[in-house]
C-alpha cells in the first residue's frame, strides 16, 4: 500500500477547490447585500462588489462583479490596513473607509472591511465595496457633474470603524445619517452591506477550521502563484514593443468645454508589461479626473479583457504589470481635486485607450470602441406620495464596439462596471417619474464589417413638484473610435422638454456649460427627461460586411434602408429587398473612392 | 382492473413503469424514444409491459419535449404584443453580462424577432390607476399584423399589469374576436410580478410553449383513445404535482422541467418508505449531474431558471441544480498547467477512450476503469465491452505532462470530479443555510453510485441511500406524484398599516382559487394547503419567505405578529442581521394545494438470496491505499438484510456501486442499498 503523496495531486486539487470555494464565497456575499439592499442602484443596479482578502491584504477571491471596484478595493483595503495598522483589528470590528484619497476610486464609493479570526488569530479579510446612490454633497443622487473639489462631492470617510467589537459605533454612524438626504435608505444600504460581510465571515472560518490557518495560506499563495504564472504566459505570447496612444478621454469637464485627452505607451518585453500614462493632460477643474486606484483598475481590465479570462482573479494577476500615472494629471489626481466622474465616465475610456494602443500588436483580439458611457441621470426630491426624500442613480448600457469575429453586444453596461438594468416597474415604484419608453436606439451603433451594438434610449415624465437633476454623460460630444477602417459609434445625451417645448440640449434648455455634465437643474411636474446611449464603434470596413447580415439589420429594424444605402452601400430593389448585382457594383466604386 | 402507469419520455429511452394496487405488482419496460412522434416510443413501451390499454386507469406522463424545445429553438417564435414604447424590454435585457473580462459572450436572444414585436398604447401605473385609455385600434391593428406574419402563438406584456390586468384581460377578447386561431399567453397570469423583462421572457417562454404542448398532449391523448384507452390521462408539472392533460395548455410553462421532477418524487417516495425526510439527491449520468434536495419529506421548490444565462423562466419548480459533470467528462490541462475535468464531454460519440469509438481524451469514465471500478465486461450489463488499455493509454499521456502515473492521475480526476460535484451539492444545501450532514445522500443514474461514497465523506454525510429501480427512477416518481396547485397573488401590505381582515381575505381567496383548480384539474379527495408570505423591510426589492398558517376564522392578531417575528428571525439567521424597528412589508402571497393520490406499494424482498460474493473480487485502486482486492456482488441475488463491509463492489446492468474501505453496506427489506460512510479521520 502506498501512502498519499504530498505535492502535485494533492496541490492541483486543493488549489481548485479552495478557489472555487473563495469565488462561491464572494458571490454569496453578493446575493446576501443584493437580496437585503434598499437602493435600486443596490439590488437591481448592483453596482458593489465582494472580494476576500488574505492577512497581509491582497485579494485571494472575488466573483463578476463591478471590475473597477475590484481594482480599486485592492488599494482601499491595503491602506486601511496600513492606516489602522494590523495589530489594531479585533474580532467584530467593521471598518468603514470612502476617502479616494486613500486608495478609494471616488467618493459614493463606500467600502466596509470585515477582519475574519479562527479563534485569536487573524485569518483574513471580507469585504464590500459599493456605490451609494446618495452620499451627502452637492446633490442628491452623488453625480454633480461640475464639482470642482471633493467637498461637493459629498461627506468624506477616512478608514473609521463604525462597529467596534461587535458594537456599533453610535457617534460615526450618526454623523454620516445626519449629513445624507435619504437616511433611512442609507442605513438600509450599509446593514446590507455589513450584512454581506457576516455571510463571508462564516464561510472563511469554515474554511480556515478545515485547513488550518498556516495550512490555508501556503494554499492562497499558491493560487495567487498560479494566477501569476498564467497572466505571464499570456504577456510573454504578446509581441513585444512599445505601443503608443494619444486619445480623446472626456468631452469637456463640466465647467469648461475643453475635452481632455491622455497618453497611452504600453512596453511589452517577455512576461511583463508597463502601461505608462505619462503626456497625458493636466489635472482639470471639473470632476473628470481619475485617482491613481481607477488608473490602475482601467490597465488591469484591460489586461483582464485581452487575456484568457478563466484567469483566477486575484492579486497574482497584478504581479507581472507596472502602472505609471503621473501626480497632478487626468490620471492621478490630487488633494481636494474632483473625481466623482473619474471612475464611472472616464475609466472605459482608458481601457478602450489601451485596447488602441494595443491593436497593432493583438488585431485578433482587440474590439472598436465601446460606447464608453452609463448615461449617468441622478435625480432627488420628496416623493409626492409619501412625503419620504428620495435620491436616485439610473445607469443605462451602451453598445459595445464592433468584434474581430462578431458584431458588438447591444445595450450592456461598459466594460469598468457590471451593473445591472434598474426596471421601469421598479424606478416607477420608488421614484415619482413616468416613462414614456424605453427603446434600443435604432441606428447608434458604427458601421463595420462587424458593426457596434446599439445603445438605450430612455424618456420619462416628472411628476413631482421639484425634482433636482444632475448628470454625467461622455461620449456626448467625441464618438467612440472605430477600428480597422470601421465607422465611429453614435452619441451619448441627455436632453430635457420643459412642460409645453420639445426636448432640447441642456446648455439651451436649462442654461447651463456642457451638455453632458451639470447639476441641480430644478425640473417641474410634466417636464420630461430623454437620456440615451451611445452605440459601439465598428471594426473593419463597413463595405466588407455580409449583406445577409445587413438585411437582417434592416429587417429586424435595428438600420433603416437609408443607413444601409450610406454606411454600406446597398442598393435596394423596388420591392425592399435587396439587389445583390447593384449593390456589389457600388460598393466597389465607394472602395475606389475611399482609396 | 386499476392499474397506474408512469410513462417517462427521455432523449434515448421511453421508460413505463405499471403498478397494480390490486397485487401489488411493478412492472418496468423499456423502448427506444422517437422523437419525431413520440407517441409510437410510448405505444411501443406499452406493448411491452403486455397489458391491454383498457385496464389502465391512470397514466402519468413526464417529458422533457418542452425543455428541448426551448433549448433548441426548433418551433416558430411567438409575436410578442407589448406597451407602446416598451418592446425592446426583452432586447435589452438586463445589461450585465455572464463573465465580466471576457470579450467572447454573445448576449442571449429572446425568443422573438423584434420585427414581431408590437406595440399598442394603454398604460396603467404603479399605483394600477390607468394614465392612458388602451388603444383599440392601434390593438386591433397589432393584431392583424401577427396575423398576417403567419404567427398562432402571441404573449401580451402591458407594464404593470400585476397591479392592474385591465388592458392585458381586454387584449384577450380582441384577439378572440379577430384572430380566434390564435393562442394567447396574458403576462399577468404566467408571472404576476414586478419586472418586466422577467415577466415577459416568462410569457414568451410560454407563448412558445402554447401550441407546441396542445398538440403534443392532443396526439397522446388521440393515440390513446384510438387504441382503446379510457384512462385518466395525466401530465407532470415541473413543480412536482400533476394536472390533467387536457388543461397542460393552459400554461405550459408549467411543464418545463417535468422529466427530471419525476426523479426528485421517486426519491422523496424511498425517503418515505424507509423513513428518510432529509434527503439530497444526486442523478450522474453521462454529461450531466443534477442535485436536488428534499427537507421534512418535502422537495425543494424555487420559480427561479434560466434557459439560459440571462434568459429567465420564472415558474415554480422543484429546483434542480445542473452541471456539467459526468462519466463522459473530459480530463485536460488548462494553460497554467492545472488538470482540469470537464464541462466538456465526450458524449455518446466519439465517448471515452475505453469505449473503443475513436475518443483519445481520457474521461471519468476512463479513471474509473483505470481504478478498477468498473467492470470492463458487464458495461450496461455486457452490451458495451470496454478496452482498458484504451483508458490507460489515454491517462498515460495526460499524466506524463504533469509527472503523474496512471493511477496518481485517475485518482486526481476523480477526486476534481467529485468536488466539482461536491460545490453543487453545496450550492442547493450550505447555501441555503442547510447542514448537508443532516442529510441521507440518494444516488441514482448510471454513473452516480460509483462517487456517492465518496462525495458523501467529503461533506461529512454518513449515509447513501441507492434505491432499487434507479435505471427507471424518473418513470417510477411519476406513478408516485400528487396532484398540485400553486396559487400566488401580489399585495404589499405595510405592517405598520395592515389590517388583518385584508391579510386574512387574501389568504381564504387564494386557498379557494387553489382547491378550485385542483378539483378542475381531477381531483375529487380533501386537499391538504399550506400558504406562505414573502416579506421584506419596506424598502428591500427581495424576499425573504415565511409559512403562515391557515386557521378556521383566519388569523388572529397575535398569530400575524408571530409570522413578523419569524421574518426578523430568519432574516437573521441568513444575513447576521435585523432591523426590527423598520416596518414590513408583506409582498407575494403563495398557496399551495395538494391532492395526494394512491402510492404504488413496493414488494419485499426474500432473505434467502445470496450473501456471499458470487462474483471474482477484483483489485481496485484506492487514493491512500493504492491496489486493494474487493469482493464483488451482484446486485439482483443480494438478500434482504445482507451486510457487506467496504472495499466492494455491487454491480448491476446499468451502474456499479461502489463501497470504499471502512465503509459498510446493508440491503434493506426492499432491496436499496443502505451504506454506512465511515468518519473522516481527523
Amino acid at each position: 500500500m502506498t501512502q498519499p503523496q504530498a505535492g502535485e495531486t494533492i496541490d492541483q486539487v486543493t488549489l481548485q477547490v479552495v478557489n472555487n470555494y473563495l469565488v462561491t464565497t464572494a458571490r454569496e456575499m453578493g446575493i446576501a447585500m443584493r437580496n437585503t439592499a434598499y437602493s435600486p442602484l443596490f439590488n437591481e443596479g448592483l453596482d458593489f462588489s465582494c472580494a476576500i482578502f488574505d492577512r497581509d491584504g491582497e485579494m485571494i477571491g472575488q466573483a463578476e462583479f463591478c471590475p473597477a471596484q475590484l481594482g480599486a478595493i485592492i488599494y482601499v483595503v491595503a491602506w486601511t490596513i496600513h492606516e489602522i495598522g494590523v495589530e489594531n483589528f479585533h474580532e467584530g470590528d467593521i471598518v468603514l473607509h470612502n476617502d479616494p484619497f486613500r486608495g478609494g476610486c471616488h467618493l459614493p464609493e463606500y467600502c466596509v472591511i470585515k477582519p475574519v479570526f479562527l479563534v485569536d488569530e487573524l485569518v483574513g479579510f471580507v469585504s464590500s465595496i459599493g456605490h451609494m446612490t446618495e452620499v451627502g454633497g452637492k446633490v442628491p443622487g452623488g453625480f454633480p457633474g461640475d464639482a470642482t473639489e471633493v467637498f461637493q462631492e459629498g461627506v468624506r470617510i477616512p478608514p473609521v470603524k463604525i462597529v467596534d467589537r461587535g458594537q456599533d459605533v453610535e457617534a460615526v454612524w450618526n454623523i454620516i445619517l445626519a449629513n445624507v438626504r435619504t437616511p433611512k435608505v442609507s442605513y438600509g444600504d450599509m446593514m446590507a452591506m455589513i450584512g454581506s460581510l457576516y455571510v463571508g465571515e462564516r464561510r472563511i472560518v469554515e474554511l480556515a477550521k478545515k485547513y488550518g490557518n498556516d495550512r490555508l495560506l501556503e494554499i492562497t499563495e499558491a493560487i495567487k502563484d498560479y494566477s501569476e504564472r498564467r497572466m505571464r504566459a499570456e504577456i510573454a505570447e504578446m509581441p513585444d514593443g512599445v505601443y503608443e496612444l494619444e486619445r480623446w478621454v472626456a468631452d469637456d469637464d463640466g465647467i469648461t468645454r475643453e475635452p481632455a485627452k491622455v497618453k497611452v505607451t504600453v512596453t511589452i518585453g517577455g512576461d511583463r508589461m508597463t502601461v505608462d500614462f505619462t503626456g497625458s493632460d493636466a489635472q482639470r477643474k471639473g470632476p473628470i479626473n481619475c485617482t491613481y486606484g481607477v488608473t490602475a483598475s482601467a490597465t488591469y481590465n484591460a489586461l483582464m479583457h485581452l487575456t484568457d479570462s478563466s484567469i483566477p482573479s486575484n492579486h497574482g494577476c497584478y504581479r507581472s504589470v507596472r502602472i505609471i500615472a503621473p501626480p497632478r494629471t487626468i490620471v492621478n489626481v490630487e488633494y481636494p481635486g474632483a473625481s466623482v466622474g473619474g471612475n464611472s465616465e472616464i475609466q472605459p475610456h482608458l481601457v478602450d485607450a489601451i485596447f488602441g494602443a494595443l491593436a497593432p500588436a493583438l488585431p485578433d483580439r482587440v474590439p472598436a470602441e465601446c460606447g464608453g458611457t452609463n448615461s449617468l441621470v441622478s435625480f432627488g426630491g420628496i416623493h409626492p406620495d409619501t412625503g419620504e426624500p428620495f435620491a436616485s442613480l439610473v445607469n443605462e448600457g451602451c453598445g459595445w464596439g464592433g468584434r474581430p469575429h462578431a458584431d458588438g453586444n447591444n445595450a450592456l453596461c461598459q466594460y469598468v462596471g457590471n451593473c445591472g438594468c434598474q426596471p421601469v416597474e421598479i424606478l416607477e415604484t420608488r421614484y415619482p417619474i413616468l416613462h414614456e419608453s424605453f427603446r434600443i436606439a435604432e441606428g447608434s451603433a458604427g458601421a463595420g464589417r462587424n458593426r457596434g451594438g446599439f445603445g438605450s434610449i430612455r424618456e420619462f415624465r416628472v411628476e413631482t413638484d421639484e425634482l433636482r437633476v444632475s448628470a454625467f454623460v461622455e461620449r456626448a460630444v467625441i464618438r467612440p473610435y472605430g477600428l480597422f477602417g470601421g465607422a465611429d459609434g453614435g452619441l451619448a445625451g441627455v436632453e430635457i422638454a420643459r412642460s409645453g417645448s420639445d426636448y432640447a440640449p441642456p446648455r439651451e434648455s436649462a442654461g447651463v456649460t456642457c451638455n453632458g455634465k451639470f447639476s441641480d437643474v430644478h425640473l417641474r411636474w410634466g417636464d420630461r427627461i430623454r437620456s440615451y446611449c451611445s452605440g459601439g464603434a465598428g471594426y473593419g470596413s463597413p463595405l466588407e460586411r455580409d449583406l445577409g447580415r445587413i438585411e437582417e439589420d434592416v429587417r429586424e429594424g435595428f438600420i433603416s434602408a437609408e443607413q444601409a444605402a450610406e454606411q454600406y452601400g446597398v442598393v435596394f430593389d423596388t420591392d425592399g429587398s435587396i439587389d445583390a448585382a447593384a449593390t456589389e457594383r457600388r460598393r466597389a466604386e465607394l472602395c475606389r473612392s475611399t482609396a | 382492473m386499476n392499474l397506474r402507469m408512469g410513462i417517462d419520455v427521455g432523449g434515448t429511452f421511453t421508460d413505463v413503469v405499471l403498478f397494480d394496487p390490486s397485487t401489488g405488482e411493478l412492472r418496468v419496460t423499456k423502448a427506444p424514444s422517437t422523437p419525431g412522434r413520440p407517441i409510437d416510443g410510448v405505444m411501443a413501451a406499452i406493448e411491452k409491459a403486455e397489458v391491454p390499454l383498457d385496464a389502465i386507469h391512470t397514466l402519468v406522463h413526464g417529458t422533457t419535449v418542452g425543455t428541448n424545445a426551448l433549448l433548441e429553438r426548433k418551433k416558430a417564435l411567438p409575436a410578442l404584443i407589448a406597451t407602446k414604447g416598451f418592446r425592446d424590454v426583452v432586447f435589452i435585457q438586463r445589461i450585465n453580462r455572464k463573465h465580466h473580462y471576457d470579450l467572447s459572450w454573445d448576449k442571449p436572444k429572446p425568443f422573438v424577432e423584434r420585427r414581431h414585436c408590437f406595440e399598442v398604447p394603454g398604460r396603467v401605473n404603479y399605483r394600477g390607476e390607468i394614465v392612458t385609455p388602451l388603444d383599440e385600434q392601434a390593438a386591433a391593428e397589432a393584431i392583424a399584423s401577427v396575423r398576417a406574419a403567419g404567427i398562432v402563438d402571441i404573449a401580451v406584456s402591458f407594464l404593470f399589469s400585476y397591479v392592474n390586468p385591465e388592458h392585458e384581460l381586454r387584449m384577450r377578447e380582441l384577439i378572440a374576436e379577430l384572430y380566434p386561431e390564435a393562442t394567447v399567453s396574458l403576462s399577468h397570469e404566467v408571472y404576476p410580478r414586478w419586472r418586466e423583462y422577467d415577466r415577459t421572457s416568462t410569457t414568451l417562454a410560454d407563448a412558445f410553449l402554447k401550441s407546441l404542448i396542445a398538440d403534443y398532449v392532443d396526439n397522446l391523448a388521440r393515440g390513446f383513445s384510438s387504441a382503446g384507452g379510457k384512462m385518466n390521462f395525466l401530465m407532470m408539472k415541473s413543480n412536482g404535482g400533476v394536472q390533467e392533460a387536457a388543461a397542460a395548455a393552459r400554461k405550459p410553462v408549467d411543464l418545463l422541467v417535468s422529466g427530471p421532477a419525476g426523479g426528485v418524487l421517486s426519491a422523496t417516495f424511498f425517503g418515505n418508505l424507509t423513513g428518510r425526510r432529509d434527503l439530497i439527491c444526486m442523478d450522474m449520468g453521462g454529461t450531466s449531474f443534477d442535485v436536488s434536495l428534499i427537507k421534512g419529506g418535502e422537495a425543494n421548490r424555487t420559480v427561479d431558471f434560466e434557459i439560459e444565462w440571462g434568459l429567465p423562466v420564472f415558474t415554480p419548480m422543484v429546483d434542480v441544480k445542473t452541471i456539467g459533470a459526468g462519466g463522459g467528462s473530459i480530463a485536460w490541462i488548462d494553460k497554467g498547467g492545472l488538470l482540469r475535468v470537464g464541462p466538456q464531454s465526450a458524449s455518446a460519440v466519439p465517448g471515452p477512450a475505453c469505449y473503443g469509438k475513436g475518443g483519445t481524451q481520457p474521461t471519468v469514465t476512463d479513471a474509473n476503469i483505470a481504478l478498477g471500478r468498473i467492470n470492463p465486461d458487464y458495461f450496461l450489463g455486457g452490451e458495451l465491452s470496454l478496452d482498458v488499455d484504451a483508458a490507460r493509454a489515454a491517462l498515460e499521456e495526460l499524466g506524463s505532462t504533469l509527472n503523474m502515473g496512471v493511477e496518481e492521475v485517475a485518482s486526481a480526476i476523480v477526486e476534481l470530479v467529485d468536488f466539482n460535484m461536491v460545490n453543487a451539492i453545496r450550492l442547493i444545501s450550505i447555501d441555503r443555510g442547510l447542514d448537508p450532514r443532516e442529510f441521507t445522500l440518494v444516488s441514482f443514474g448510471g454513473a452516480g453510485s460509483l462517487h456517492a461514497g465518496a462525495l458523501a465523506k467529503i461533506i461529512g454525510i454518513r449515509e447513501v441511500l441507492v434505491p432499487i429501480h434507479q435505471g427507471v427512477f424518473s418513470a417510477f416518481g411519476l406513478m408516485t406524484a400528487d396532484m398540485r396547485v400553486d396559487e400566488s397573488k401580489t399585495a404589499s401590505f405595510r405592517s405598520d398599516t395592515v389590517e388583518l381582515s385584508h391579510v386574512n381575505d387574501v389568504l381564504t381567496q387564494l386557498s379557494r382559487r387553489a382547491v378550485e383548480r385542483l378539483r378542475a384539474d381531477g381531483y375529487a379527495g380533501e386537499p391538504r394547503v399550506e400558504a406562505t408570505i414573502e416579506m421584506r423591510y419596506l424598502g428591500q426589492n427581495y424576499n425573504t419567505e415565511i409559512p403562515v398558517p391557515l386557521v378556521e376564522g383566519g388569523l388572529q392578531a397575535h398569530e400575524l405578529a408571530e409570522v413578523l417575528e419569524q421574518f426578523h428571525a430568519e432574516h437573521r439567521r441568513r444575513y447576521g442581521y435585523d432591523i426590527h424597528r423598520e416596518v414590513v412589508e408583506l409582498v407575494h402571497f403563495n398557496v399551495v394545494a395538494v391532492g395526494a393520490t394512491e402510492k404504488p406499494r413496493v414488494p419485499t424482498l426474500s432473505a434467502d438470496g445470496h450473501v456471499r460474493p458470487d462474483r471474482p473480487a477484483r483489485p481496485v485502486y484506492f487514493k491512500g491505499h493504492g491496489w486493494v482486492e474487493a469482493a464483488t456482488y451482484e446486485r439482483a441475488a443480494l438478500a434482504s438484510g445482507t451486510r457487506v463491509e467496504g472495499p466492494a463492489i455491487v454491480e448491476e446492468p446499468t451502474a456499479t456501486t461502489l463501497l470504499h474501505p471502512g465503509d459498510s453496506l446493508e440491503v434493506d427489506s426492499y432491496g436499496n442499498l443502505v451504506i454506512a460512510i465511515e468518519k473522516e479521520a481527523s
